[in-house]
C-alpha cells in the first residue's frame, strides 16, 4: 500500500465528476426526445492512448465499446487541439449507425494528454423506408455511414462533411441541434479537465489516470481468482434475423486461466443476412457488462476492468461481423442475447449470483413520417434471481433508457398512445418469479412507416434453478379494427387510425 | 396582546425549540418522543411558557412554526393509508410502468422496494384528454358514481386521481374527486397537487400525497387540539410556511420539512452573505445545497425512487458522515462509507465495535479531544481509534497516514457532491461562502473550501438548532405553476400576462395573511423542442425581456446560446410570500482581537467557543470546541468572531 493508493478514490471522484458534468450538459441541451428524455447517451474520459479512465454510468452497451472508436481514430485521424471528430462507423469502432460518437482532445499546454467523448443515439440517420432501425442486409442500407471526420474546428461546426448526412435525414435541424449538444458536452469536459490540471497538478493527475486502471485491473483479477476454472458452456438463440434465418445460435465457453478469464464464442453462427450482426465492440461490451456486475458497485468502470478478460470471437460470425453486414439490431438485440449466453455459462460457475434470463430484447419501435422520425425502446421484466424476484417493467442489462412520457410523445409527434399497461400474465413462475413485461399500443394520426425490431417472440427468456420461463413477447398491427399478429421484426405502413402494439416478454423465474 | 413565536424542529433524539420574546431570541431542547412526536413538543412548549411566565391566549398570542417528519417517517416505514389509484383507462398502471429505467446499472438482481400500493389498487376510468387540452372521450358521471361506490365498498380511505393531460384540462379529475368525496373517500386530483406535464411524476406526487396526507392530518389535528389556542404554521419542503389548514390537505409538501428549515437557518446564520454553499454533515450522511439570495428549489427530488414533484429545496444527500466506515476494496483502494457504524455500535472510540470510522480518524489525530466529546457527556477512547485504524492498515502503512487518507477520501466524496450542486449547475464555487452546520461539519469545512477554491467559510452560532431557527424566520409562501404550452397554440405576452395576474390573485386568496404580499413571477422558456426549460423573471408584459434573460442564462449554464433559435413558452411559476419575520440579532459581547481568554490548553491551541467574544481572531492551526462539534482551523486558515457570534473563516 502506498500513499497513491489513498488517492485512487479521490481521483475516481474527480474524473467521474467530469463525465457527470458532460452528461448533464448533453441532457439539458439536446433536442431529440431520445437523448433529452430517454437519456440514450453516455459520456467518458480516456487517456492519451485512448484507454477508458472514467465514465458516467448511463448505457452499458456504449461503455465497453467506446474505447474501440477512440483507438481507431487515434490510429488514423486524431483531432487537433481545437478540433472534434465525429463517427458512427460500426467497422471503425462504432456499434450501429444511430450511435454518433463525438471525440475531443484534452490538452496540457500543447500536448494531448487524453480525450473526452460522448455517444448519443440519434432517432434517424437516414436509411431505407423503415428508418435507421429497420431490417436491412447491408450497412449502407441502414443509413449514412460517417467515417471518422473532423466536424468542429475553432468553435465552428463544419458544414461540408455533414452535408450528405443532413440531406438524408427527416429533421436536419434536430440532428444539428443534437450535434451541437454533443459538442457542448465535450467542451464542458474540456473545461472541467483544464481546471483539474490546474488545481491538482498535471503530473499527478496523469499518473492517477494510470493508477486507476491498475486498480480496476487488480479488482477484476481478485474476482476472477475466486471463480472455478471451468470451462462452462452455454448456447442461446436469436429468434431470427428479420429475413430468412431462424434459431441463430450464440455459443460461449467461459474458462479461467490463472488471473484471466477466456470468453470464447467459437461455435457461434456465421453472420446473418439480416441486421442482427454484432461488431466486436458490442460483444466486448456485453462481456464487460457481465463481469462488471459480478464485481460490485463501487469499482470504477475503466479499461483496467477489461484487461483480465480475453474475448475470442471468430471473424465473420454473429458476434464479430465483417463488413458490409447490417448491424442495427446487433447493438440492441444480439447484445442482450450475448449477455444471456454468458449468464447461462456463469450460472454454472457462480449459481448464487446469477438470475434467470430477463426480457432479452430492447423491444425497439421506430416510426417515420414525411417530416419527423421517432425511436423508442420498451421495457420488459427482469429475471428472478437468488436474492429475490425480478423487477417489473424496466430495461435490462445492456440498456437503461427512460420511456417517453405519453404527454411528451403526443405533444411532439402525430401519434396517440392508447394503451400502456403492465402485462400481468407474462412473468416466469418460481420461488422468486420474474418481473412482468408491458403492453404498449400506439395509434397513428398521420400516415407513417413503423418498424419493429424485437426478440424473444418465439424463444422465451429461460428460468433458472427450476423456475419457469417468462412469457414470450407478441406484436400486433390493427387496421380498420382488425387485429393481426405480426413477426418480431419488420416494417408496416399505417394510415391514420391504424394502431401498432407490442406485449413485451416477462423475466424468467428462479427456484 | 404581544405575540410569542416558537420554532420547533423534531429530530430523532432531540426536539429543538427556539422563540422570540420581547426582541430576545431563546433556545430550548427536550428529548424527542418518536412514537408520538406531539408529546415532546407539548412538554417543550409548556416548559418555555413556564420559564417566561406566560399563558397562551391570556398574556400572549402563541404562534407555533413547526417542521414535521411525520410524513417522511410514515413513508419510510410504509405506514401510509391504503390508497386507490384512479387513472385514464389504458394508462391506469402508471405507478408500475413508471419511467422504465432501473436505479442501479450493474445489479443483476436488484431488490424490490416495499410497495405503497398493489397493482389491484389501480382502477381505470373511461375518459381521455388530448395534447391540446381537448376532450377526446368525455367522462361519464354514472361511471364515476359506480367506481366511487365500489371503492368505498372495498374500504379505501384515500384516492389519487391522475388522468392524462389534466395539467391542460382538469375538469375530468375534478369530477372524479367530487364523486369520490361524495362517498367519503379523501381524494386528490393530480392537476391540483402538481399542475405540470409528465404523467408519471404527476401520478407519483398525487399518490404520495394521498398515501401520507391522512396520517399527517391526524397528527396535525392532535397537535392543534393540544396546543390550543396557538396558531400553527407548518414548514414546507420548499423553505416556506403554510397554515395548518393547508397542510391538512398537502402532506407531500412536508416531506423535506426539517432539512428545509436547516437550509433557511444556514442562510440566516450566514452574516448576510448572498451566495452560499450550505454543508450539513451529520453522523451518517451529509446534505449539501446551493443558495443564491434564496434557496434553490427543484421539482426533481425523489424519495426511494418516487418523484415528489412539488418544489423542494435542492438538497443533495450522500452517505458520508462521522460514522462512515473506512475499508479497502477488492482493488486495494481506500473507500469510506456509505456504510455507517451509526450510533450503535458506533465508531471504535465509543468502546463497542471495531469499525474504523471518520470520527476515529479525527480522534486518532487529536481533532476531538477526549473528555470534550458532546460537551464531555460521552467518554471516548483514543487508543481504540488508533488500534482500529492500525488493524485496517494491516501494518503496511503508518496509522497516521491512513487516518489522513480516510479524511481525504471522505472529503473528496463531499467535494464531489458540492461540485455537483455548483459546477454541475454552471455556478463557480469560488464565488460562494461555505457555510457549515451539523455535528461533524466544522472538522472539514476548511479543507473542503480549499479543494473547491472557496475563500470564505462560516460556522453560524448555535449550529445545533439552526433548523429550528430557520423555521422561526420563515415566511408563508404559496407556489403555483400554470402550464401554457399546448399542441398547436403559440403563447403571446398578453395571454401570459393575464395568466400571471390570475395566478397572483389565486395565490393571495390562499395565504392566511395578505399584508404586504410579494409575488415572484417567472416564466419557463426553452428552445423549441428542447427538454430543459429555464425559469426567468417575467414582469407580466415584456416577454422579449424574458427571452433575453433566457439566452443569457443559457449561455451561463451551458456555455452557449442560440439567439436565432425560436423559443417556446412552457409554463408560469408564481411564488407569493408574506414578508419574512426579522429575527433579533444574537448579539455577542465585544472582546478585542485576542482570543486568549477562551484558550484552553495544549500544543495545538484549543479554544472554547462559548468564551470567544466578538472581534476575537483565531489563527490556525487551532481547534474551536463547543458542545455540538469542533471547528478545525488548519495552518492556512483563520477565524474572526462576528458580532452575532458566527465564526467567519478566511482560507489563505
Amino acid at each position: 500500500m502506498s500513499h497513491e493508493a489513498l488517492e485512487i478514490t479521490i481521483f475516481d471522484n474527480l474524473f467521474s465528476s467530469i463525465c457527470e458534468q458532460m452528461g448533464e450538459s448533453l441532457r439539458r441541451t439536446a433536442r431529440s426526445v431520445n437523448i433529452k428524455d430517454r437519456l440514450d447517451f453516455s459520456t467518458a474520459l480516456f487517456d492519451a492512448r485512448g484507454e477508458l479512465i472514467a465514465q458516467a454510468a448511463h448505457i452499458p452497451v456504449h461503455l465497453g465499446s467506446m474505447a474501440f472508436a477512440l483507438k481507431n481514430i487515434l490510429g488514423h485521424a486524431p483531432p487537433g487541439p481545437d478540433e472534434m471528430v465525429l463517427t458512427n462507423d460500426p467497422y471503425r469502432g462504432g456499434t450501429h449507425l444511430p450511435d454518433l460518437t463525438m471525440i475531443a482532445p484534452l490538452m496540457n499546454g500543447k500536448r494531448v494528454v487524453g480525450y473526452v467523448a460522448n455517444r448519443a443515439h440519434h432517432a434517424d440517420v437516414g436509411g431505407g423506408e423503415g428508418g435507421s432501425m429497420a431490417v436491412a442486409s447491408r450497412l449502407e442500407d441502414e443509413g449514412v455511414v460517417i467515417a471518422p471526420v473532423v466536424v468542429f474546428r475553432k468553435a465552428k461546426l463544419l458544414e461540408p462533411p455533414l452535408a450528405h448526412f443532413f440531406s438524408q435525414v427527416a429533421d436536419p435541424a434536430e440532428r444539428r441541434a443534437d450535434l451541437m449538444a454533443q459538442i457542448a458536452a465535450n467542451r464542458t469536459g474540456q473545461r472541467a479537465f483544464a481546471e483539474l490540471l490546474q488545481s491538482s497538478g498535471a503530473a499527478r493527475t496523469l499518473e492517477r489516470m494510470q493508477d486507476l486502471k491498475d486498480y480496476a485491473r487488480r479488482a477484476m483479477e481478485a474476482l476472477v481468482e475466486t471463480l472455478p476454472a471451468g470451462p462452462f458452456h452455454f448456447v442461446d438463440y436469436m429468434d431470427d434475423d428479420g429475413m430468412e434465418g431462424r434459431d441463430i445460435p450464440i455459443q460461449v465457453a467461459v474458462s479461467r486461466h490463472g488471473k484471466r478469464m477466456r470468453i470464447d464464442f467459437t461455435g457461434t453462427s456465421p453472420q446473418a443476412p439480416g441486421n442482427v450482426n454484432a461488431v466486436m465492440p458490442v460483444t466486448v461490451a456485453a462481456a464487460f457488462y457481465v463481469f462488471r456486475c459480478l464485481l460490485g458497485d463501487d469499482i470504477p468502470s475503466n479499461a483496467g476492468c477489461l484487461e483480465p478478460l480475453e474475448v475470442v470471437a471468430p471473424e465473420g460470425t454473429l458476434v464479430n461481423a465483417r463488413y458490409p453486414a447490417a448491424v442495427a439490431a446487433g447493438n440492441v438485440e444480439t447484445a442482450q442475447r450475448i449477455v444471456d449466453a454468458l449468464l447461462g455459462a456463469m450460472a454454472q460457475a457462480c449459481p448464487d449470483l446469477i438470475p434467470a434470463a430477463s426480457c432479452g430484447s430492447m423491444n425497439n419501435l421506430s416510426f417515420r413520417t414525411a417530416t419527423t422520425a421517432y425511436y423508442e425502446t420498451v421495457a420488459g421484466g427482469l429475471g428472478g434471481g437468488p436474492r429475490g424476484p425480478g423487477l417489473d417493467a424496466v430495461h435490462s442489462h445492456m440498456t437503461n433508457t427512460r420511456n417517453t412520457p405519453v404527454e411528451a410523445l403526443e405533444l411532439g409527434y402525430p401519434v396517440r398512445v392508447t394503451r400502456y399497461l403492465l402485462r400481468q400474465d407474462s412473468s416466469g413462475a418460481g420461488r422468486h418469479p420474474g418481473g412482468e413485461g408491458v403492453t404498449r399500443e400506439i395509434e397513428a394520426l398521420e400516415p407513417m412507416e413503423v418498424s419493429f425490431l424485437t426478440e424473444r417472440r418465439r424463444r422465451a427468456p429461460w428460468g433458472l434453478a427450476g423456475g419457469s420461463p417468462g412469457g414470450t413477447g407478441r406484436n400486433f398491427v390493427t387496421r380498420g379494427g382488425k387485429v393481426t399478429p405480426v413477426p418480431g421484426k419488420g416494417t408496416h405502413h399505417l394510415e391514420p387510425g391504424d394502431r401498432i402494439a407490442q406485449e413485451t416478454p416477462g423475466g424468467g423465474g428462479w427456484g | 396582546m404581544p405575540i410569542l413565536y416558537l420554532g420547533i424542529d423534531v429530530g430523532g433524539t432531540f426536539t429543538d425549540l427556539t422563540w422570540i420574546h420581547r426582541g430576545e431570541l431563546g433556545i430550548h431542547k427536550v428529548p424527542s418522543t418518536p412514537s408520538a412526536p406531539e408529546q415532546g413538543i407539548l412538554r417543550g412548549v409548556r416548559e418555555i411558557l413556564e420559564k417566561l411566565g406566560l399563558r397562551a391566549g391570556v398574556d400572549c398570542e402563541l404562534h407555533v412554526i413547526h417542521g414535521s417528519t411525520v410524513a417522511t417517517n410514515a413513508f419510510l416505514e410504509r405506514k401510509g393509508v391504503r390508497v386507490a389509484f384512479v387513472g385514464t383507462e389504458g394508462h391506469h398502471h402508471l405507478p408500475f410502468t413508471r419511467r422504465q429505467a432501473r436505479a442501479r446499472l450493474y445489479d443483476l438482481n436488484p431488490a424490490t422496494p416495499p410497495p405503497i400500493l398493489e397493482i389491484g389498487d389501480c382502477h381505470p376510468m373511461r375518459e381521455r384528454v388530448g395534447a391540446s387540452g381537448e376532450v377526446l372521450t368525455p367522462i361519464d358521471d354514472g361511471d364515476l358514481a359506480r367506481l366511487a361506490r365500489r371503492l368505498r365498498g372495498e374500504g379505501y380511505r384515500s384516492a389519487a386521481v391522475t388522468f392524462l393531460f389534466s395539467h391542460l384540462e382538469g375538469a375530468h379529475e375534478a369530477a372524479a374527486v367530487r364523486a369520490l368525496e361524495a362517498e367519503g373517500i379523501e381524494a386528490f386530483a393530480s392537476h391540483e397537487v402538481l399542475p405540470r406535464a409528465g404523467e408519471f411524476e404527476r401520478a407519483s406526487a398525487t399518490l404520495l400525497n394521498a398515501y401520507l396526507t391522512p396520517i399527517v392530518g391526524q397528527y396535525l389535528d392532535r397537535l392543534v387540539k393540544e396546543l390550543q389556542p396557538a396558531v400553527l404554521h407548518i414548514m414546507k419542503s420548499s423553505g416556506g410556511l403554510m397554515p395548518v389548514e393547508v397542510a391538512r390537505r398537502a402532506g407531500i409538501h412536508t416531506i423535506l420539512s426539517g432539512p428545509a428549515g436547516g437550509v433557511t437557518g444556514a442562510q440566516r446564520g450566514a452574516c448576510g452573505r448572498r451566495r452560499i454553499l450550505a454543508f450539513d454533515m451529520g453522523g451518517t450522511s451529509t446534505d449539501v445545497s446551493l443558495l443564491e439570495g434564496r434557496p434553490v428549489t427543484t421539482h426533481g427530488y425523489q424519495i426511494e425512487g418516487w418523484p415528489v414533484g412539488v418544489p423542494v429545496i435542492d438538497i443533495l444527500t450522500i452517505g458520508a458522515g462521522g460514522g462512515s466506515i473506512a475499508r479497502f476494496d477488492r482493488g486495494g483502494s481506500l473507500r469510506v462509507g456509505p456504510e455507517s457504524a451509526g450510533a450503535d455500535p458506533g465508531p471504535a472510540c465509543y468502546g463497542k465495535g471495531w469499525a474504523p470510522t471518520v470520527t476515529d480518524a479525527h480522534v486518532a489525530l487529536g481533532h476531538i479531544p477526549p473528555g470534550r466529546f458532546l460537551g464531555g457527556r460521552m467518554a471516548i477512547d483514543r487508543e481504540r481509534s488508533i488500534e482500529a485504524i492500525r488493524r485496517l492498515s494491516n501494518d503496511s502503512l503508518a496509522w497516521e497516514a491512513l487516518a489522513d487518507g480516510i479524511l481525504e477520501v471522505v472529503r473528496s466524496n463531499m467535494a464531489r457532491a458540492l461540485r455537483s450542486v455548483s459546477v454541475g449547475r454552471g455556478k463557480d464555487p469560488s464565488r460562494f461562502s461555505l457555510v457549515s452546520f451539523g455535528g461533524s461539519g466544522g472538522l472539514h469545512v476548511f479543507p473542503l473550501a480549499r479543494a473547491l477554491g472557496i475563500r470564505e467559510v462560516i460556522v453560524p452560532r448555535a449550529p445545533g438548532v439552526l433548523s429550528a431557527l430557520g423555521m422561526l424566520g420563515a415566511a408563508e409562501t404559496v407556489e403555483t405553476e400554470v402550464t401554457l404550452a399546448r399542441k398547436g397554440r403559440a403563447v403571446d405576452a398578453r395571454s401570459a400576462g393575464k395568466a400571471a395576474r390570475e395566478a397572483c390573485v389565486r395565490n393571495e386568496e390562499r395565504l392566511a395573511s395578505r399584508r404586504k404580499v410579494q409575488h415572484r413571477v417567472e416564466i419557463c422558456l426553452r428552445y423549441q423542442g428542447r427538454n430543459e426549460e429555464l425559469a426567468v423573471p417575467f414582469d407580466g408584459k415584456d416577454l422579449a425581456a424574458s427571452r433575453a434573460s433566457f439566452h443569457k442564462q443559457h449561455e451561463q449554464l451551458f456555455g452557449y446560446s442560440q439567439p436565432d433559435e425560436p423559443i417556446e413558452v412552457v409554463s408560469l411559476r408564481v411564488v407569493s410570500r408574506t414578508p419574512p419575520r426579522r429575527l433579533p440579532a444574537l448579539a455577542l459581547e465585544e472582546g478585542g482581537t485576542s482570543p486568549e481568554a477562551a484558550r484552553i490548553r495544549g500544543e495545538t491551541p484549543l479554544y472554547d467557543r462559548g468564551m470567544l467574544r466578538a472581534g476575537n481572531v483565531v489563527r490556525g492551526p487551532a481547534l474551536v470546541i463547543e458542545d455540538t462539534g469542533t471547528t478545525l482551523v488548519p495552518e492556512y486558515g483563520s477565524l474572526t468572531v462576528a458580532g452575532d457570534g458566527a465564526l467567519i473563516g478566511e482560507v489563505r
